[in-house]
């Protein structure tokens, strides 16, 4: 019966039903009267600040306008209720600078000097309280608008996601500031039309600018921490398998390592793995790592190797011997190892090959191939062994003396 | 950390700060399987779509108790899947005729053969959709509470203020009739 379960789980699990962009315009209507998207109280400072530009626009108008010899044939009342008019606007917000400006046409209608200056004095003064000649209620008005400044906010393009530490060129080209906060305390202001290089510290980045007279606040970026890369090798190298192994192991856990040795060779791509050291001395180890929020970070170690490797090979032996482990000779490690090699023995004296083996099942038995002899005893000869596929980091020829010892 | 779950979050993260923008963004990400898990619960498309605006009403209210370890998915599943029970509790004031604890003998169910039901691999989404509607409201609430969205039966009796014994046998009958639709292939499979 279970199966039935299944089967409507496996078939409904991934079932989704088409984007419909109306269903936005309903929910949002709903969020409006359910989440309405408070005004900070700056924009209420704007508001004012708007509103003031406003008045002093007025009153600096017929500051000149008294100065002009035109004016001196303007209605002094319809001054003073233009004045008047401009202060109502403001105060009464519901009102439409046009709703105004009608009310001030009737009144000056009304007065008896009907001269064509008053005219267009009053054509004057309304272009002023309405520069674009907008319809728009004065509450949509804004100091952006008044001032000549774009109703339209070009965030900055950048990345959703940076790391710790990285530094990044923010551009602001819109001819408003913008501010920059973070929730690591940190708060820049980055001017009207101008780039700031900002280093990044770990938390969400917000950006902050004021338009329309509303303080608008989206979301930049998020800056995550650095995971320190580290790890750790084991103290004392082993042989397995024929080979020296020396376990490096990520002292964190990432999302993904790479082990690299000093000449950039990708050693592994686990969080621990076995590496081969194959000559005594230091050996440059880096690990990089992308933490699993993302950010990378990398370390480089040395790793020592107390003895250098020479394929594990005895440098005596016995031939004559009945224990087969001591009676003939060939390299440990390539019994072990699996790999194809030619081993040689060189007689020192001459440079002469007296033996040649490809096979690990033809070690060399102390018999000199020219003569048919068994070598001299306490005499040592040469061996090198050449190989066809060798590890990162590994030479293919390798070399030592052997000597007999008798039984 | 993919980019998706990234940009998720950064989502999450407007719709914390009551942004607009943000909230549409995840309100489109989600729309087309919370609108699937509405109509699991309703008859017709406008009462999903009521469902999925009171869901994400409070999903966005609710939002920033979201902890960002679990899978936001099943936080935001759940939700809308709870609002569509309120919702059908709203409206009826018995919406969902539970049968009685009585009810439940699991041996009258005399279901096909296992081997057969093997054979079946898939079933259309559409289908089984269309199976789980013809379902009663009792069976097809505890269907989708159990299997769908995988409550227990010990929450989804609390849920639906029922007895766990009424949920295991409103379960029981509604995977049996829905392997009765299968049986007369009022649903078939590929």
């Amino acid at each position: 019966m279970n199966n039935i379960e299944e089967i409507f789980r496996n078939s409904l699990k991934n079932i989704e039903a088409p984007y419909d962009p109306k269903a936005w315009e309903a929910m949002s209507k709903r969020l409006d009267q359910k989440l309405p998207v408070k005004n900070p109280k700056t924009s209420f400072k704007w508001t004012w600040f708007a509103s003031g530009l406003i008045v002093i626009a007025v009153a600096s108008y017929f500051a000149i306008q008294k100065n002009e010899p035109k004016t001196i044939l303007a209605d002094k009342s319809v001054q003073q209720k233009t004045e008047i008019s401009a202060e109502n606007q403001i105060e009464s917000k519901g009102k439409s600078v046009k709703q105004v400006a009608k009310i001030n046409e009737s009144e000056i209608t009304q007065t008896t000097n009907t001269k064509i200056e008053n005219q267009i004095q009053f054509e004057k003064a309304h272009l002023i309280f309405n520069p674009a000649k907008i319809d728009t209620p004065i509450e949509t008005i804004s100091a952006n608008a008044l001032l000549g400044t774009p109703s339209v906010f070009k965030t900055p393009k950048t990345g959703t996601k940076y790391c710790e530490n990285e530094i990044v060129t923010i551009q602001n080209s819109n001819d408003l500031s913008l501010g920059l906060v973070s929730s690591n305390g940190f708060n820049s202001v980055i001017k009207a039309n101008s780039s700031s290089n900002i280093e990044l510290n770990p938390g969400d980045y917000f950006y902050s600018y004021l338009l329309n007279g509303k303080k608008e606040r989206e979301i930049a970026f998020t800056v995550y921490a650095k995971v320190k890369a580290d790890f750790y090798a084991d103290e004392e190298m082993v042989f397995y398998k024929g080979l020296p192994v020396s376990n490096l192991s990520s002292t964190n856990t990432a999302s993904k390592y790479t082990w690299l040795n000093d000449k950039g060779v990708v050693l592994s791509k686990e969080k621990s793995f076995d590496a081969h050291f194959f000559s005594k001395g230091n050996h440059a180890v880096t690990l990089a790592i992308q933490a699993e929020n993302g950010c990378e970070s990398k370390i480089t170690k040395n790793v020592r190797c107390e003895a250098s490797y020479n394929l594990l090979a005895m440098n005596s032996f016995i031939p004559t011997s009945s224990n087969s482990k001591i009676n003939t000779f060939l390299p440990y490690a390539l019994l072990e190892r699996n790999i194809p090699f030619t081993m040689q023995i060189i007689d020192p004296k001459t440079g002469q090959i007296l033996y040649e083996t490809k096979s690990e099942s033809e070690p060399w038995d102390g018999i000199d191939k020219r003569t048919q002899q068994l070598i001299a005893p306490s005499t040592p000869y040469i061996w090198k062994v050449n190989l066809e596929k060798t590890e990162i980091g590994e030479s293919k020829n390798y070399q030592g003396t052997i000597t007999r010892f008798e039984d | 950390m993919e980019t998706k779950k990234v940009e998720l979050d950064l989502i999450i993260k407007g719709c914390i700060q009551n942004e607009r923008k943000a909230q549409e963004k995840l309100f489109a990400m989600f729309y087309g399987k919370m609108l699937s898990v509405c109509f699991r619960y309703t008859i017709d498309h406008d009462s999903a779509q009521e469902i999925l605006q009171d869901g994400f009403i409070k999903v966005f209210e609710k939002i920033g108790t979201f902890d960002f370890k679990g899978s936001f998915e099943g936080w935001l599943r759940r939700i809308i899947a709870n609002t569509a029970i309120d919702s059908i509790r709203k409206n009826k004031k018995k919406p969902v005729l539970f049968e009685n604890d009585t009810d439940f003998v699991s041996e009258i169910i005399n279901p096909m053969e296992d081997a057969e039901i093997e054979s079946f691999k898939t079933l259309k989404a559409e289908i089984a959709m269309e199976a789980i509607k013809k379902l009663s409201p009792a069976y097809k609430t505890v269907f989708n509470l159990y299997v769908l969205e995988e409550y227990t039966h010990k929450e989804i009796a609390e849920i639906l203020g029922i007895s766990e014994g009424t949920s295991k046998s409103n379960l029981a009958k509604a995977k049996q009739n829905l392997q009765r639709m299968i049986e007369t292939k009022l649903v078939k499979f590929d």
